[in-house]
């Protein structure tokens, strides 16, 4: 136990609890759902702007926080189950204080895909009074699709 | 031999300095930590800058490689040599807890066209003896790859394209050739 974390351990124990909230069992009720994602949100800025790639390649942008508690939401009811890891997070502070840029890999497991969906994030973060929180995700391609 | 009773009890003893610790650490314990030291080392270096473990997750190299089959990734097949087409190869992503396993199929230089299920490289057909085809595999463009870049994908093409990783990686991302 740290009694006073610097930033980077802050931050990787945030990613980590983002990881485990993204998560969810296909079992879970439809009130667990609205709870899930209200959890899910509480990691994110209010005007976040996520802009990832589906597992089908198509471009997704998500801009504000309600509307990604909507999505996710949505997802959970369609069931199936999801788990959510964060693989070697690079943490890079940002000059200005409050500020820092994340590189990880995320394996997302569907519980009915027969393959895992990999996909490099980038994400900014800020320090607000009430943590760290994501203002921005980007996918980045490891591997450039071919059209 | 017991005389006084007549039946035939065996005594064993141990031989003489035998103690109970023996059979676990050796007669010198000085000894055996060395030897366990370094067969830890050797295992570390092996393991963590020669041959790097990997368990295959998904159908994308299927029939070729199994899901959950185990697997190395020799690091340093490609130090006085290049990537070679058909080499199964690790992609990394972040780091290396997690890579892509992927047979390469089109070199630096190359253009690079699927059609019909059928890769074309610089417009002759590729046999590929490895993949399980699907003839709706088409791509719409053409791709010359530039002096670092190669075509990774996997032998199973009968899954979607969509739902398939696999593209163009620079030449820093391949980790190394599959050992198996």
């Amino acid at each position: 136990m740290v009694l006073f974390p610097g930033d980077e351990a802050e931050i990787r124990e945030m990613l980590a609890e983002l990881s485990a909230a993204a998560s969810f069992r296909g079992s879970d009720k439809p009130l667990s759902h609205m709870a899930n994602a209200a959890e899910l949100a509480g990691f994110f800025t209010e005007d976040v702007e996520i802009r990832a790639k589906g597992p089908g390649g198509e471009l997704r942008r998500v801009q504000g926080k309600v509307n990604l508690q909507q999505i996710a939401v949505s997802a959970q009811s369609m069931g199936g189950g999801l788990s959510v890891t964060f693989k070697d997070v690079l943490v890079q502070l940002g000059e200005e204080e409050g500020a820092a840029t994340c590189r990880l890999t995320m394996i997302a497991n569907g519980l009915s895909e027969p393959t895992p969906w990999v996909q490099i994030l980038e994400l900014e973060v800020t320090d607000s009074n009430r943590g760290w929180k994501v203002a921005r995700v980007e996918a980045v391609e490891a591997v450039e699709r071919i059209q | 031999m017991n005389a006084d009773t007549g039946s035939s009890t065996e005594v064993r003893e141990s031989p003489p300095g035998f103690r109970w610790w023996h059979p676990l650490i050796g007669r010198n314990p000085k000894a055996t930590l060395i030897r366990a030291v370094s067969i830890v080392l050797v295992c570390f270096v092996f393991f963590r800058f020669v041959a790097l473990p990997v368990r295959v997750h998904g159908v994308s190299m299927e029939p070729t490689y199994r899901n959950g089959r185990v697997n190395l990734i020799n690091r340093l097949s490609y130090l006085k040599s290049t990537p070679r087409r058909g080499d199964v190869v690790g992609v990394t992503f972040t780091g290396e807890s997690v890579q892509l396993l992927k047979r390469i199929i089109a070199l630096p230089g190359e253009t690079f066209r699927i059609s019909g299920g059928v890769v074309h490289i610089d417009g002759n057909p590729l046999e590929e003896p490895y993949t399980t085809l699907n003839e709706s595999w088409t791509t719409r463009t053409e791709k010359t790859l530039g002096a670092f870049e190669y075509v990774v994908i996997g032998d199973n093409r009968s899954m979607s394209m969509n739902l398939h990783t696999w593209g163009v990686v620079d030449r820093s991302r391949i980790v190394g050739k599959a050992v198996f």
